[in-house]
């Protein structure tokens, strides 16, 4: 495995998606990182909610249950508004969105491989 | 002695004229007094006018006798002067008398004058008189009445049967009549009639006059004539004049009052009575005041009425201009304007008109025109509700607005006064059949009118009557009207809440066409990468292959929804009948969706009864069980999923039940509808496209598909089939 990071950050990607899930935690963690996945905003919120810190947050605006929006607003807040969110969506209008909701970066999908790559190290770092 | 008394005197002469006797007052009248033995030439001396005396002597002397009228010192005298003969008829001297005749002749000479004076009057008066002694038929004419007829003085003939040639032959019975009248009940009569003048000019004459009758019982008509033609002709003029302002004053639409300054009518028109409701016999006392307490008992502000008056009475110079509203509903306009004789102002003219029609037609006017102002907007919930709270109490004492915008029936407002109590009409199934009705419950009038759109009836609207009041053919002209404005109303907020749904679907078509294809793609692309940059481990390799495979096969599916929804909007969708058997269909997508199904956590179990094998398109039903079955999978919550298929009588039921999120009902109504979903567009994808294709091809089968669903606990999609089209 070619792991050119060792510095094992963990990266929870919240996509409903699941290819994109499995195909991104096969890329991400082949690249050194530590993955979690999330089916949803909902699930990333359980996650969050009993403890679990990732270093870094990539986040489908629209999963069922809760949206990445929601997610933001009231999930991403106080301590936990330290952790970078990196949007990642196939919606037109995603960088103003994630703007506006204090995203640190917007990846409009489809998504290259190195621009993922080169985003969540600069992230992570 | 007693001659000595004698008012006047007596004397006698000799031939030579000297007195040889005389006795008498007069005789001591002369200067000197007359005396015995003094001559006649003597006597008179220098009295004036004595010639006469002198000549009457001579004349004696000569044989001749006189007898006439003297004047002497302001009396005068009756004077007789004779021959005195002897026996043998000789004239011897003369016998002279004279008798004092002042008094006679002073009521002779007024009574000359007096008939001077009455032909005077009688000319300047031209009244003439007539005296008419019937048994002798003598007429006599003064002057005047034969200048009256066109003669000169002295032409009458002096009969009746004269009289008679100068009256209008038209005019002769009445006249002879007349004349037969009053000598037969005797007393005072009066008759007019014409004449025709000598110069051939028609007066009219009136004659008055008594008749009277002697002990022998001749009777004699006496009385007077005149001209009344000017007069007659005036009076004409004025009749004429008073039926022209009779006949202007009963022709004028308006109500007329003409009053004088002191309560008093002087005149009215009929209308002026129909309108305020004045007994005949009341307005004939031409009393201002009573007909004034019928005026006030009818008016809605009658103090205001008094006001008016009152300030007329201090200004009676003033025109003046107002809206009377009366207690029935009526409504009137009420002008006046000071009636003048020259400068002087003698009464007041008032002019009633009824603008109740009029105004009825200026509020509707104004009240459909706040109504349209109301209804211009696309809240059309608030707006009828406006439109309800406007329309009381002006159509009615209560209005209630059904919509049924919403798919059910409801009840979008109620208005109502606290004369219509506790009362709330309900709603007519002839009203929901599209006809405005006009009824009664219990003691409410009641009209209904439906709100007609071209999509059929969107509501209705229903007004309770003030009590006493019943509804006609105008209150249903207005609230058809308003239920027109209502409609169109209704109408156009469909049309742009529909345009705007078609924007608003457009841009999210375009929005979750754009995620359907961004999200294989991007999986495509970064395991296409991932493998080409050997970032992947090799043990990811399959998976990677399963991946991009499995996108790609989504991708088609996108694609294949899209190409459906062309066919069937350009009306190009053809479906291939064959034999097929339903079954094989849903194991064959069960497949597909296997991998699916197991990440989703759901179980997934097939039931199949009878033999579910019909003519249908295998292509068509493939497509609508793969969109149930990714809806089920979708939305399943990982709950276990039922698909039965079951044949019966030649008839095919396919059912796929998941235990998922279920659907709200409000959504279900739109459920199969194109770029319509059940769920947010924030948290799930899809084109909204896949139930409205499942749905085309169900019916192109000759089939249904319908939804049970309740939110929270799941849906069941059933889809019935011929299993050979009829």
């Amino acid at each position: 495995v070619n792991k050119e990071h060792n510095n094992h950050s963990t990266v929870l990607v919240v996509d409903d998606d699941t290819d994109i899930r499995e195909v991104m935690k096969i890329l991400l963690e082949a690249d050194g990182y530590h993955v979690d996945v999330a089916v949803d905003c909902q699930e990333a919120a359980e996650r969050i909610r009993s403890g679990a810190r990732p270093d870094l947050i990539i986040l489908d605006l629209m999963t069922p249950r809760m949206d990445g929006e929601q997610f933001l607003r009231k999930v991403h807040r106080g301590s936990l508004a330290t952790i970078p969110v990196i949007i990642m969506s196939g919606h037109g209008a995603a960088e103003e969105k994630a703007r506006e909701l204090g995203a640190a970066h917007c990846l409009t999908k489809p998504v290259e491989f190195h621009d993922l790559l080169k985003v969540v190290k600069q992230y992570t770092q | 002695m007693l001659f000595r008394q004698l008012p006047g005197a007596v004397w006698a002469t000799d031939r030579d004229l000297r007195l040889t006797y005389i006795v008498g007052r007069l005789a001591n009248d002369a200067a000197p007094a007359a005396k015995p033995g003094m001559t006649v030439y003597d006597a008179l001396g220098a009295l004036e006018g004595k010639q006469p005396v002198l000549e009457a002597h001579l004349a004696a002397l000569a044989g001749e006798s006189r007898s006439f009228e003297h004047h002497f010192r302001n009396r005068w005298y009756r004077l007789f002067v004779e021959p005195m003969k002897d026996d043998g008829g000789n004239v011897i001297g003369c016998i002279g008398a004279g008798f004092d005749i002042t008094g006679q002749h002073e009521t002779q000479e007024r009574l000359e004058r007096s008939e001077h004076r009455l032909a005077q009057a009688q000319c300047v008066a031209h009244i003439g008189s007539f005296e008419w002694d019937v048994d002798a038929n003598v007429m006599t004419w003064s002057d005047e009445l034969e200048r009256i007829y066109g003669l000169a003085p002295g032409d009458f003939d002096g009969t009746h049967e004269a009289f008679i040639k100068h009256v209008h032959p038209d005019d002769i019975q009445q006249t002879k009549g007349a004349i037969f009248d009053a000598l037969r009940q005797g007393g005072a009569f009066s008759h007019e009639y014409r004449v025709i003048r000598q110069d051939g000019c028609v007066r009219t004459l009136r004659s008055r006059g008594d008749v009277f009758r002697s002990e022998d019982g001749k009777a004699r008509m006496v009385g007077c004539s005149w001209d009344v033609t000017e007069l007659r002709d005036a009076m004409n003029n004025l009749q004429r004049a008073r039926s022209l302002l009779e006949a202007a004053l009963e022709a004028t639409a308006d109500g007329l009052l003409v009053v004088d300054g002191k309560d008093g009518v002087t005149a009215y028109n009929e209308k002026f009575l129909q309108l305020w409701g004045i007994p005949c016999e009341v307005a004939r006392e031409h009393d201002g005041e009573r007909m004034r307490s019928y005026i006030l008992e009818k008016l809605e502000h009658a103090e205001e009425f008094l006001a008016v008056s009152h300030e007329l009475h201090l200004h009676p110079e003033r025109e003046t201009s107002e809206i009377e509203r009366l207690k029935d509903g009526r409504v009137f306009e009420r002008d006046s304007r000071p009636q003048r004789l020259g400068e002087q102002i003698v009464g007041r003219v008032w002019s009633v008109r009824d603008i109740t029609e009029r105004e009825m037609l200026l509020r509707r006017a104004m009240f459909l025109a706040d109504a349209t102002r109301l209804l211009g907007t696309l809240e059309i919930k608030s707006a009828l509700t406006g439109v309800a709270h406007l329309a009381v109490p002006f159509i009615g004492d209560a209005c209630a607005v059904d919509y049924f915008g919403d798919g059910a029936p409801g009840r979008l407002a109620f208005v109502s006064l606290e004369t219509v109590g506790s009362f709330s009409p309900g709603l007519d199934e002839a009203v929901m059949a599209g006809n405005s009705l006009i009824y009664s419950a219990g003691l409410h009038s009641c009209l209904a009118v439906p709100l007609i759109t071209k999509e059929g009836i969107a509501g209705a609207i229903t007004f309770v009557a003030a009590p006493m009041r019943k509804y006609g053919k105008p209150d249903l002209e207005v609230a058809e009207a308003l239920a027109r404005r209502a409609a169109l109303a209704v109408e156009n907020a469909r049309l742009f809440r529909e345009a705007r749904e078609a924007v608003k679907a457009r841009d999210e078509f375009l929005t979750i066409a754009a995620h359907e294809i961004r999200g294989p793609l991007t999986s495509i692309h970064m395991a296409v990468q991932g493998l080409q940059s050997g970032k992947a481990p090799e043990s990811a390799t399959e998976k990677m292959l399963e991946i991009i495979e499995r996108e790609d096969r989504r991708l088609a599916r996108f694609v294949d929804d899209l190409v459906n929804l062309g066919k069937i909007q350009s009306g190009q969708l053809h479906l291939e009948l064959e034999e097929v058997n339903l079954g094989n269909i849903v194991r064959e997508a069960a497949i597909g969706f296997a991998d699916e199904q197991a990440r989703s956590g759901s179980t997934l179990s097939i039931t199949t009864e009878g033999r579910p094998v019909g003519q249908w398109d295998k292509y068509g039903l493939s497509q609508v069980t793969t969109n149930l079955l990714s809806n089920a999978i979708k939305f399943g919550g990982g709950k276990p999923i039922v698909v039965t298929v079951i044949e019966r009588d030649g008839r095919t039921t396919l059912e796929v039940q998941d235990h998922g999120i279920g659907i709200a009902p409000e959504t279900l109504g739109r459920l199969f509808k194109p770029f319509e979903r059940g769920v947010s567009i924030r948290h799930y994808g899809g084109l909204g496209l896949g139930l409205f294709i499942a749905q085309t091809i169900v019916e192109n089968l000759g089939g249904t598909i319908r939804v049970r669903s309740k939110l929270g606990e799941g849906s069941t999609f059933t889809v019935e089939l011929p299993n050979t089209r009829v």
